[in-house]
């Protein structure tokens, strides 16, 4: 029996019980219909914070990870913190920003970079502050099938309809050399210069030993806003949305995107998704909820009902039931899917929710990690994630001058705000929201406060320690160098 | 008696340079008080300019115009201009025409006055069972009483009257002179006429001066027309004196000017664009082919003129 | 005279364009039957043909093309989208009664606990703080809302012996339920569907028999497309009847969750309306109230009460609109409330300027070379430049217009101020000379002059470069608004576009036609005006 022959005798059955009981079962659906319109028992915890400004519009870009500001507002976590939110879609990062700094918009869903360039004013200057991270992971590279193609015959490993993961950039290398010698350039889409992919599809590439091309001219100084200097592989802006259709006009060879966005490329048969970001960095910061640091200053009281609003949104999505399957992702896919939120059809927003990614169309593999929005202490605003975009924008030259290591940390202080978060936090395990050990375990006294241990779950293996910054930029074979005495500043 | 206007030794031209032209040449005149003079002249003669100096919208390059002693300087609504084609406002209706006159020359009148004012010349051109309508509703007869009302309204000394029938039909030109007669006779105005139909001339004038073929045209020998009033049309068609007075202006006309060859002229006049309507019958409008009521064909139409 | 009346009227249709209703009047009045007929065969059989066959052969066409984006949505998809934009709106609207619902409870508990408060006031109470009549008042709303609430509960308890209407009604909210999760499973089919649809057709292109031999190209091409056609078609068939059922059932559960939510007997509607209307009255007394007690505890030292407490329990009494999306129609309001604010700048702009070129030559020598460098400038240029210069020079703390609203209105001015200025200047220039000769014989003064000749005179040609420039505006209104986010039939477009679902193509189809149907209206409603003015 398919699948559709057994709704439909499913739904008959329930329809012929139905008309059985039929009394019963329509004085408790009238109850309940009326106990909509009526009957809404509004649960109070303690006493509801005094907020500053109750009706606030909040910007979005139309990507799965905006889902925790769509299930706060949309399962009534702002509403019971007092506020009255509108979420406005916006056409383009950019615009996005500048709406935020212009005041038209409280706040909004923002790549990690983007508080970060701003506040030190690489692109629009602004002082932005970020008292919640919305997610870990989500994006995914993806290239076009002729590419994929001449991958495999560089790689007999890659020949498997499931190859093992992770693909590195190795099997790449000889054709950007081969394009290279017929004097064309390999290109490849990514979203927004300071955006998580442009680092992202950088470090891949550059763990491979291809150049992806820097924001500054190292002999001459000259500034360079396209970052294509000294580059094997030329990337360029692409918004999201336009991504498959460049890459079908055979305009980029891949891409580095969100969801779901890669997952259109397998639905249409025209690119293969080679790694995720999860791949590339376990855990890695993708997007945050930003505000302007004047707005956070004169509305202290409503930025911390916010932040509650988020946290508890961020734990509904991640909530799993004893087997360790998110019980909410179905009902947050379907919500995400309505036109006025993400608007991608439900079957294909399901797969990344759900923790599935089609590579191919024969090779879908759970991903459970995929999506994170706060296990792991995925919404806390580490200072360390902070600090590892300052590196990567100094390895690209995109910041031009040279930093001492305490740079590093105070500018992560400035735009990071645990402190909010914590106040947040505080309220809600008062409320019985949320337990203690649901927070980081985080040593006020300490000083390096806020800074995850060290990792190296990247992809080549590189050790990230955020308390020493000079030397991670050091590390790396492809990228600026710094002098070693500015660690010790 | 001095005279009211005199023009002595004017002339005008238009254009500069090789596209200069000479209109009028060394025009004299005298008009006294009450009197009522017709020029007559061909088309295209000067005719429009020469009342144009004497209304003061243009002013002569040679020569001067005098009224009541005074040189002209300007128009006033002493001098009362009635146009060719009407020139009656056309978003107005037939009493707003009016009293956008009235009011702007009688400004101290009071309000009762100046409607009893305007309702009066309504009257006098019967006019008054149309007063609410625009002037696209009326036809070209009906326009051309508006526009002498209007003028009559504001109480002139003199009127200027350009070709006022010349676009109408043969009928109601009749009737119109008629009615000119009769308004004249009743007013005593000063009133010069510009024509170029003879009969309505002698028929009209006390005076009838001809003016010579353009360029350079003049005014020749002014003939007296002293046949007793009021002059019926119909009997004046058999009267030798009245014969006599055309066959004088004729002459004078081809003869005082360039002996003119017969030509044809093509001129573009614009025709009123609807129908006559009869007021006191109801809507005889209708639909379908039979309408009568078409205004885009009644537009503009060449009209020729055998000279 | 009756006649008079009923031929008054007809010319009246032709003069607001509906002059092909007249046939109809006249037939019935048994004018001529043979003229009519004819005339209704051509001026409304015709058009209703064209459209016929167009709706028919974009039918035929979109069963044929499929894209890699999914099938082209044909009349059927598109009418369906449009029914679901229409039932978003109701979604909308049951959602917004609920949050309405939600503030009334918030009210109630908070006016329980005021009137705890000023019962158990610490001390003297000040006095003069609150006037009479506000404790009334306060009681009255709380009351009227408990009334309200009791009533709902007799209804409720009446209700479960149900009328046979009622009961068809829940039955059908009881299929929302169902028809949602149903619908939820129909949409999954579609996906892999058509994945597996495209490998198929893959494999076989793949198939050596499917390499174009060169002895029979022909053939080869003929039966390719011919397996390609069949498949698509039944794949296009498939997925249009998913469609047509997911929206069946969704519009008929919302359209039945609806009436049902508004089907409130009207004792309930009146007290809870009361209770809304007293609540808004009373709140600015009671935040008036709360800052002068805060005032006399400044003043005096004296905590009378909790800050914070009380101040959340007047603001309980604020109205506040829902925060929902903006519906479909709440998009066109914006979209048409833009074009007409920037066409109202622009005629602003447009007709006194362009009275003073036409009355000075000088002046319109002098003006003309900057109208024909920036009249041909696109909304896509003007709009950055509006965004910086606006951005820069309004600012406000309580903004009496949104930014996007204003840059997208702004740029319509922009581009839609030509026409008008061209035409209105052209009108005045080209003053009858007689007419114009007319008001020197009445030496009317400068004003009057402009006020009572020219500009009448202009009317025509004034309203036909607002007709126009309304066109220019709306047609420009859109690309603005997709770039300025206004909230309106632009960024309607975008998103649907941005969403890349698989009925992002239908829904901008619906779109399409809205502002097509919209334009016409607009251009219908001023060539109606402008022949108003017309007085050939």
């Amino acid at each position: 029996m398919t699948s559709i022959q057994y709704i439909t005798t499913h739904s008959n059955r329930v329809r012929k019980k139905h008309k059985k009981g039929r009394l019963y079962t329509l004085s408790i659906i009238y109850i309940a219909c009326l106990g909509m319109l009526g009957g809404f028992t509004h649960k109070v915890h303690g006493e509801l914070l005094d907020v500053e400004k109750d009706e606030l519009t909040f910007g979005f870009i139309k990507l799965t990870d905006c889902a925790p500001l769509v299930i706060a507002k949309e399962k009534l976590f702002f509403e019971e913190e007092g506020l009255d939110v509108k979420l406005e879609a916006q056409a383009n990062w950019k615009i996005l920003l500048d709406r935020v700094i212009s005041g038209e918009l409280d706040g909004a869903h923002m790549l990690a970079g983007q508080p970060i360039g701003a506040t030190i004013g690489f692109g629009t200057q602004a002082h932005i502050i970020t008292p919640y991270s919305l997610d870990y992971n989500g994006n995914g590279i993806t290239v076009s099938k002729e590419l994929w193609e001449r991958m495999q015959s560089n790689d007999e490993a890659l020949k498997s309809p499931t190859p093992k993961h992770p693909i590195t950039a190795d099997s790449l290398k000889p054709e950007v050399e081969a394009r290279k010698t017929k004097g064309d350039t390999m290109r490849m889409g990514m979203v927004f210069p300071v955006s998580t992919h442009n680092y992202e599809i950088r470090y891949w590439l550059a763990a491979a030993g291809i150049r992806p091309g820097y924001y500054l001219d190292i002999a001459s100084g000259a500034i360079d806003t396209t970052g294509t200097t000294d580059a094997d592989v030329l990337l360029s802006v692409t918004p999201p949305p336009q991504m498959p259709a460049t890459l079908e006009a055979k305009t980029i060879d891949g891409y580095c995107v969100g969801e779901p966005w890669n997952q259109q490329a397998v639905a249409r048969g025209i690119g293969v998704p080679v790694t995720t970001n999860y791949d590339i960095w376990k855990n890695n910061p993708e997007k945050v909820f930003g505000v302007t640091s004047q707005w956070a200053k004169e509305n202290p009281n409503t930025i911390i009902a916010i932040t509650k609003a988020l946290i508890r949104a961020g734990m509904w999505l991640d909530e799993q039931d004893s087997s360790g399957v998110y019980k909410n992702r179905h009902e947050a896919a379907r919500i995400l899917s309505r036109p006025e939120y993400v608007g991608a059809d439900y079957a294909v927003i399901k797969n990344s929710m759900t923790g599935y990614f089609y590579f191919q169309s024969t090779d879908k593999r759970p991903m459970p990690d995929f999506n994170v929005f706060f296990n792991h202490h995925a919404s806390y605003p580490w200072y360390s994630d902070c600090v590892w975009f300052l590196t990567q924008m100094r390895r690209w030259g995109q910041i031009p001058q040279s930093k001492s290591a305490s740079w590093y940390h105070e500018t992560a202080k400035k735009i990071y705000r645990p402190d909010i978060y914590m106040a947040a936090a505080k309220h809600l395990m008062e409320e019985d929201y949320m337990k203690k050990e649901q927070l980081p375990a985080i040593d006020e006294d300490d000083t390096w406060a806020g800074y995850r241990p060290p990792t190296n779950d990247f992809i080549d293996g590189n050790q990230y320690d955020a308390r020493k910054p000079i030397e991670y930029i050091n590390s790396f074979k492809i990228g600026i160098k710094e002098e070693i005495q500015l660690s010790k500043q | 008696m001095k005279p009211l206007i005199s023009l002595e030794g004017v002339s005008k031209s238009f254009g500069s340079g090789q596209q200069k032209t000479n209109v009028l040449s060394n025009i004299q005149l005298e008009i006294k008080e009450g009197e009522f003079v017709a020029i007559v002249g061909y088309s295209g003669s000067g005719k429009t300019t020469l009342i144009s100096i004497l209304a003061g919208l243009i002013h002569p390059d040679k020569g001067v115009a005098m009224y009541r002693e005074h040189p002209i300087r300007e128009p006033d609504p002493g001098r009362a201009l009635v146009f060719q084609n009407y020139s009656l406002l056309p978003w107005l209706s037939v009493w707003d025409n009016l009293a956008l006159a009235v009011n702007q020359v009688f400004p101290h009148w009071s309000t009762s006055k100046r409607e009893e004012h305007i309702n009066h010349y309504l009257d006098m051109v019967r006019l008054t069972p149309a007063k609410r309508k625009r002037p696209s509703e009326l036809s070209g007869g009906m326009r051309q009483r508006v526009a002498l009302a209007r003028a009559l309204a504001i109480d002139p000394e003199v009127l200027l009257l350009d070709e006022p029938l010349g676009a109408l039909d043969a009928l109601t030109r009749g009737n119109l002179q008629e009615e000119i007669a009769r308004i004249w006779s009743e007013n005593k105005k000063t009133v010069v006429l510009i024509t170029n139909d003879v009969d309505e001339g002698i028929l009209l004038a006390d005076r009838v001066i001809p003016l010579t073929r353009g360029p350079e045209a003049t005014l020749g020998q002014p003939i007296h027309i002293n046949l007793p009033r009021p002059r019926n049309r119909k009997e004046l068609n058999h009267d030798a004196s009245f014969k006599d007075f055309r066959k004088r202006i004729i002459e004078s006309l081809m003869h005082e000017g360039r002996q003119p060859s017969t030509t044809t002229v093509r001129r573009t006049f614009v025709l009123p664009n609807i129908l006559p309507e009869d007021l006191n019958a109801p809507g005889t409008f209708r639909f379908g082919r039979r309408s009568p009521v078409r205004h885009e064909e009644f537009k503009q139409e060449p009209l020729e003129i055998e000279i | 005279m009756k006649d008079e009346a009923f031929y008054r009227w007809i010319t009246f249709l032709k003069k607001i364009r509906f002059g092909w209703l007249a046939p109809f009047f006249l037939l019935l009045k048994g004018e001529d039957p043979k003229t009519q007929c004819k005339a209704i065969f051509s001026g409304v059989m015709m058009p209703i043909f064209s459209i016929l066959l167009f709706l028919w052969i974009w039918d035929l066409a979109s069963k044929e093309i499929v894209t890699k984006f999914g099938t082209v949505p044909g009349p059927r998809q598109v009418w369906s989208a449009w029914k679901s934009l229409g039932n978003e709106t109701r979604l909308e609207r049951i959602k917004a009664l609920e949050h309405q619902h939600r503030a009334r409870e918030k009210r109630i508990v908070s006016a329980k606990k005021y009137k705890e408060v000023l019962n158990n006031f610490p001390g003297e109470m000040p006095t003069g703080l609150l006037s009479p009549g506000t404790e009334d008042a306060l009681s009255t709303s709380s009351d009227a809302f408990q009334q309200a609430n009791e009533l709902l509960e007799v209804y409720n308890k009446i209700s479960i012996t149900l009328s046979k209407e009622e009961a068809q009604s829940v039955a059908a909210l009881f299929q929302y339920e169902t028809s949602r999760q149903y619908a939820e499973k129909v949409i999954q089919q579609a996906l892999p569907l058509e994945i597996r649809h495209r490998e198929r057709v893959e494999a076989l292109r793949m198939a050596p028999e499917w390499n174009p031999s060169p002895d029979d190209p022909d053939k080869v091409v003929e039966s390719k497309s011919a397996l390609k056609k069949s498949e698509s078609k039944k794949l296009a068939r498939e997925k249009a009847i998913l469609l047509i059922e997911r929206q069946r059932y969704a519009t008929e559960a919302t359209k039945a969750a609806y009436a049902l939510i508004t089907s409130l007997p009207k004792s309930v509607r009146t007290l809870l309306a009361q209770s809304d209307k007293s609540a808004s009255k009373l709140y600015p007394e009671l935040k008036a109230w709360h800052e002068n007690l805060l005032a006399e505890e400044a003043a005096t030292g004296v905590k009378y009460a909790g800050k914070v407490k009380l101040k959340m329990l007047v603001k309980a009494f604020e109205y506040k609109p829902y925060p929902g999306k903006d519906t479909y129609f709440a998009q066109i309001a914006t979209s048409l409330k833009t074009v007409f604010f920037g066409f109202c700048i622009a005629s602003l702009i447009a007709i006194p300027i362009g009275i003073i070129c036409g009355l000075s030559p000088n002046m319109n020598n002098a003006i003309n070379p900057l109208i024909q460098i920036f009249k041909p400038v696109s909304p896509l240029a003007w709009l950055p430049i509006v965004m910086i210069l606006v951005g820069a020079l309004y600012v406000s703390d309580d903004p009496m217009f949104e930014l996007s609203f204003l840059n997208s209105a702004i740029t319509v001015a922009l581009c839609s101020l030509w026409p008008t200025l061209v035409n209105t200047s052209l009108g005045v220039s080209s003053t009858d000379k007689d007419i114009m000769n007319v008001a020197k014989v009445l030496k009317l003064g400068w004003y009057k002059k402009v006020t009572k000749v020219i500009i009448p005179s202009a009317m025509p040609l004034i309203f036909t470069g607002l007709r126009l420039s309304l066109g220019v505006g709306w047609m420009v209104l859109i690309a603005a608004e997709m770039l300025a986010q206004n909230p309106g039939l632009g960024k309607f477009v975008w998103d649907m576009f941005q969403n890349g679902s698989s009925e992002t193509l239908s829904m901008i189809m619906v779109a399409v036609f809205t502002i097509g149907i919209i334009g016409f209206m607009l251009d219908t409603i001023m060539l109606s005006l402008q022949e108003l003015v017309s007085f050939d």
